[in-house]
């Protein structure tokens, strides 16, 4: 394992000569990272929060990833009670919508599993949707430019209808249809929940589940329950979460004139030109908006000048949330996972031993 | 449990230990390279005076059993077990670090959840 790694022609490798950093004993180790360990926020969105994770290995950083992904629990739609559906999607496709909706609901609050349904594993919600009735057709109009209507026996062929379609305006929208988005569900609150829950339950809003036709029907209860990414991606609370390592920029040599403009449009956000004894000269601007392109090496050049290398402790990590928790929270909650994991791993090391 | 989903056997052993005190292979239930590659870099990079090997494996990534091979140097010091507890534990330490200072980047956004 390596700290830095040298990008070039042949790809990404190790440099020998860095590697990971390692102690004698444990307290030494645990007394480094305390002094060693960064954390800065590059930008935090309600739903996406980029981070650097400085002088941390590469085997935590990718725990703290897979844990994000795949071991935070959340509340997802699991089981649907249809009472009646006479809608076009099916019984199963519908279910199959509902189960992958976001469910805004703290999942702090639930229990993981139980054999029964109860206030504490279970969250209800209740969709009850019928079109109304289609409203009676206008009366026959009395203008002679309507165009010839097919007689009622042959029905009309599907030239017939666009050929129409082509010759007369287009015709309205129909509005003869509903359209159910996910807002529709609603939450039934049960037990103590109404109590104990301050934020009440809902469906994230604005999707849209199906439509109906005129006097078409769908009554059905919807049961959401606690699980993590590993039974089902629908309970994953990430998008996606992913870290790349930090690119580190060394300018071995001053990067002037027109090599400087090139390397900018080479290199695009990461160097800058600045004015010096009349000539413009590039300077590092910002690390981060380096792609790893590698298109610097195809001027010799500019291969001579600049070297560009990763970090391979520090990480910029990318978490994407789905809407129920925080990614801050998230990055909290997968770090208090991963040490339940070496909890949970030294409670059975103990009793084997018993 | 959804319909389309292959139900994973529950591992017959949570844990069990084979080998000799000072070189053992543990093998251990319902976890997999989040657990298992954390654990490894500690065992090597942490306790370089008594861990002489350690390495780790999942042989199948149906079955959830994490395969973990630790060696020390001299028989009488610590031993295999002793060291995979010492490196949970500076694993949880780690952990706290980590929470510790998201926490005082984040203000107290983070704590009011709790």
């Amino acid at each position: 394992m390596s700290s830095l790694y040298d990008v070039t022609e042949k790809g990404v490798q190790p440099n020998p000569l860095k590697p990971t950093p390692s102690t004698k004993t444990s307290k030494e180790y645990i007394n480094m990272f305390k002094k060693d360990f960064q954390y800065k926020v590059i930008s935090d969105d309600p739903n996406e929060l980029v981070c650097l994770l400085s002088n941390i290995d590469v085997s935590i950083a990718n725990a703290i990833r897979r844990i994000l992904l795949a071991d935070v629990p959340t509340m997802a739609i699991e089981t649907v009670y249809i009472d009646q559906n006479t809608s076009i999607t099916h019984d199963e496709v519908l279910s199959h919508r509902l189960g992958l909706m976001p469910v805004l609901a703290d999942p702090t609050e639930f229990e993981v599993g139980g054999d029964e349904d109860t206030d504490w594993n279970t969250l209800v919600f209740r969709l009850d949707v019928t079109c109304p009735p289609a409203p009676p057709p206008p009366p026959p109009s009395s203008a002679p430019s309507a165009p010839p209507t097919p007689s009622s026996e042959t029905p009309p062929t599907t030239a017939t209808r666009l050929a129409q379609k082509h010759l007369s305006t287009p015709p309205p929208p129909p509005k003869n249809f509903l359209p159910v988005y996910s807002h529709s569900l609603e939450w039934i609150p049960c037990g103590d929940q109404s109590t104990r829950l301050l934020i009440p339950p809902k469906i994230m809003s604005d999707i849209l589940i199906t439509k109906l036709r005129p006097n078409q029907k769908i009554t059905l209860e919807a049961h959401c329950k606690k699980s993590n990414g590993t039974d089902h991606a629908k309970f994953s609370p990430v998008c996606t979460a992913s870290y790349r390592m930090l690119p580190v920029i060394k300018m071995l040599d001053n990067v002037r004139g027109e090599d400087a403009e090139e390397l900018c449009t080479l290199e695009p956000g990461v160097f800058k030109l600045i004015e010096k004894d009349g000539e413009v000269e590039a300077v590092i601007d910002d690390p981060m908006k380096c792609t790893m392109s590698r298109n610097y090496l195809m001027n010799p050049r500019l291969k001579s000048k600049i070297k560009i290398e990763r970090s391979g402790r520090d990480f910029i990590f990318c978490i994407e949330s789905v809407g129920q928790v925080e990614p801050k929270k998230l990055l909290k909650r997968a770090v208090q996972i991963l040490k339940e994991k070496g909890e949970r791993l030294v409670r059975v090391l103990e009793e084997e031993g018993n | 449990m959804s319909v389309n989903s292959t139900p994973v056997s529950p591992t017959p052993l949570p844990l069990s230990i084979h080998g000799t005190p000072y070189s053992s292979t543990f093998l251990i239930g319902s976890e997999d390279h989040t657990l298992g590659n954390p654990l490894r870099h500690l065992l090597v990079s942490s306790q370089t005076s008594s861990v002489s090997f350690a390495g780790y494996s999942v042989p199948h990534p149906s079955e959830q059993v994490l395969q973990l091979r630790v060696q020390m140097y001299e028989k009488g010091g610590k031993t295999s077990k002793e060291s995979v507890v010492e490196a949970c534990e500076t694993l949880g330490r780690i952990c706290e670090v980590i929470e510790e200072t998201v926490e005082r980047e984040h203000g107290k956004i983070v704590k009011d959840e709790e």
